[in-house]
């Protein structure tokens, strides 16, 4: 049993049942719209890049301030000021957590201190 | 007694100041997370795994299965409170749950609900102290077709069962698999799927597609949609007590629904949701005072109550006895044990029997933790559903973000989520579920291995899986599951025909 013998058979039987599955909307097609809710689906996106483009160069804070506020305007209530006390708050918190007791070497502050 | 022994063993590793802070921990999480439409176990189990890495693997356990059930009694006050399921096991409670509420009986549903939890949820826990034992002992006479045959159909039960078709379920089950391949093959050193990308020879870890599946693609769903917020409604204590005769007409459905929900609980696929679902309509049933379900009557909102909180205790059994979990959010608890470097099996019982009985006896303190909880301090929880969620996405998104960094300390995991977390959400919309795949994940490495091992033994001959009774029994039910939708359908369609 070499290396591909199982994912090709569960792809091939998940190929299958894909084919079924477009077979059945083609033929009848759905009524029902899918409905996508594109402010909350772009901001939270955002908010990850956010954070991911930011943490080794800008360090954590600079990193959930920038995420919490992209992230809080998926609401349409969303108030900045609202945002960056939270995001403050929120470094804070995952500051004592992950650096303070968990001792990680997350940089905190930009320069990767 | 031996049982006794080694729940008194268990009990006086689950009592350290260590290990309460961390069950406590996890119910209050559980609940606060249960209380919340839109939020459930699964991400919170999801989003302290990362943390989990730093404690030992009993407090790790006992920490995330907290929270698995803190959120079924957390799932029932927003259910009662304002009809919106904190979590999906509790959606039928909401039926009589809230209609209390409506006729001003909402702080005694929510007592009459914490009790049930309690009785359903011990009930669960001495169920499944007394069977593991004689379950893994069972177990470990299993060969290696054998696990094959037991997890090819708890995948298929749990696809089975999942929301909407089960072919979508299938497809799901398989996907999981097949991203569960990805990165560097055990036994014969291939790269699989990788496609040049480093981080990907070491495969998805189970805290990226956790936090992905359903961390991002919850908050994406949930932050869009108004969810219905709670009415100040005034919770006193004095209003909490039944009234006469509600207690004793309580007696025989929450025995019924913890016997019910034991069952279902400890089978595959099946879990709390049914479990609750079930109780409900068979309590309608056979009830004197079935017809006035509905209006508010306490005996509705205490039979799905106790019979999700049995089940929630008794999927564990399983679980940590066959390495099978049951459920998604069960499979997620088997993927913490891994990470932990415990093989799922039977020979958890013998190899790390410390570890399971401190497990289940935190279960006990965990449930009376969540009595108090759930009765003198439900007044904050009910507060709590007023938190709004433009502060309470942005602080789970970022919670995420550092937690899956923490792990691998690379920015580019936090890409793979986002990934990970817009496939789920495509599945979400197109009414795929997202449970199958997180099992398919998890038993997916482990399948592929128990058939590599049984055709090596039989030298290549798929005889085995027949030859064995265990196996053959698993694979004929699987087949019974795939087989019966098709076959229902066939003959609705026959009907209909014969009809027009």
């Amino acid at each position: 049993m070499g290396a591909g013998f199982f994912p090709f058979w569960f792809a091939l039987v998940g190929a299958a049942l894909g084919a079924v599955i477009c077979t059945g909307a083609v033929m009848r097609p759905a009524e029902a719209r899918v409905s996508i809710h594109w402010r909350s689906l772009i901001f939270v996106s955002a908010a990850f890049v956010m954070f991911g483009l930011l943490i080794e160069p800008a360090g954590l804070i600079v990193a959930i301030v920038a995420s919490t506020i992209l992230g809080a305007m998926a609401d349409r209530g969303a108030r900045l000021v609202e945002s960056v006390i939270l995001g403050f708050g929120l470094a804070a918190g995952i500051w004592v957590i992950f650096v303070v007791l968990l001792g990680l070497s997350i940089p905190v502050l930009p320069g990767g201190r | 007694m031996d049982l006794l022994a080694n729940l008194a063993g268990g009990m006086a590793q689950a009592a350290t100041p260590e290990n309460l802070m961390y069950c406590f921990l996890g119910v209050t999480l559980g609940t606060f997370i249960g209380v919340l439409p839109g939020l459930g176990a699964m991400i919170g189990i999801a989003l302290l795994l990362p943390v989990t890495y730093y404690l030992d693997p009993a407090s790790a356990i006992i920490m995330l299965a907290g929270i698995y059930y803190g959120g079924e009694y957390g799932g029932s006050i927003a259910s009662i409170l304002i009809n919106v399921p904190g979590t999906p096991s509790s959606a039928v409670t909401g039926i009589d749950g809230h209609a209390m509420t409506r006729n001003g009986r909402a702080a005694a549903a929510l007592f009459m609900t914490a009790i049930a939890s309690f009785v359903g949820g011990s009930v669960g826990i001495i169920l499944l102290s007394a069977f593991s034992p004689v379950i893994a002992a069972f177990a470990l006479t299993f060969k290696s077709a054998d696990y094959f045959a037991v997890m090819l159909l708890g995948l298929i039960a749990s696809a089975s069962v999942a929301r909407g078709s089960v072919v979508k379920g299938i497809v799901a089950m398989i996907a999981g698999v097949l991203i569960g391949t990805i990165g560097t093959d055990v036994s014969t050193g291939a790269q699989r799927f990788t496609m040049g990308v480093p981080e990907l020879v070491t495969g998805l870890s189970l805290v990226v597609l956790a936090m992905g599946i359903f961390g991002f693609s919850e908050i994406a769903v949930s932050a869009g949609s108004n969810l219905p917020r709670a009415k100040s409604q005034a919770i006193r204590m004095r209003d909490m007590m039944p009234e006469k005769g509600e207690a004793r007409r309580s007696v025989g459905p929450i025995a019924r629904g913890a016997s019910l929900g034991s069952l279902l609980g400890s089978l595959p696929g099946a879990g709390p949701t049914l479990s609750a679902f079930l109780a409900y309509s068979f309590e309608k049933a056979i009830n004197r005072r079935g017809k006035d379900f509905g209006t508010g009557v306490v005996e509705g909102v205490v039979s799905p109550e106790s019979a999700n909180n049995a089940a929630a205790q008794t999927a564990f059994i399983p679980t940590l006895t066959l390495g099978i979990p049951g459920t998604a959010t069960m499979a997620l608890i088997l993927g913490a044990l891994m990470i932990h470097g415990l093989p799922p099996g039977p020979r958890l019982m013998t190899d790390h029997s410390d570890l399971f009985w401190a497990v289940i006896a935190s279960f006990w303190i965990g449930n009376v933790f969540l009595l108090i909880l759930n009765i003198p301090l439900v007044t904050i929880w009910v507060r709590l559903l007023r938190i709004p969620y433009r502060f309470l996405f942005p602080s789970i998104t970022c919670f995420i973000c550092i937690g899956v960094y923490s792990v691998s300390l690379n920015p580019v995991e936090i890409f793979i989520v986002l990934a990970v977390g817009l496939l789920g959400y495509a599945m979400r919309l197109t009414g795929f579920s997202a449970a199958p795949l997180l099992m398919g994940f998890i038993l997916g490495p482990l399948m592929e291995e128990y058939l590599r091992r049984a055709l090596l033994l039989s030298r290549g001959d798929f005889g085995v899986f027949i030859e064995s009774p265990i196996s053959a029994t698993c694979l004929a039910i699987a087949a019974v599951m795939i087989a019966w939708p098709i076959l229902r359908g066939g003959l609705r369609n026959l009907r209909r025909r014969r009809e027009g």
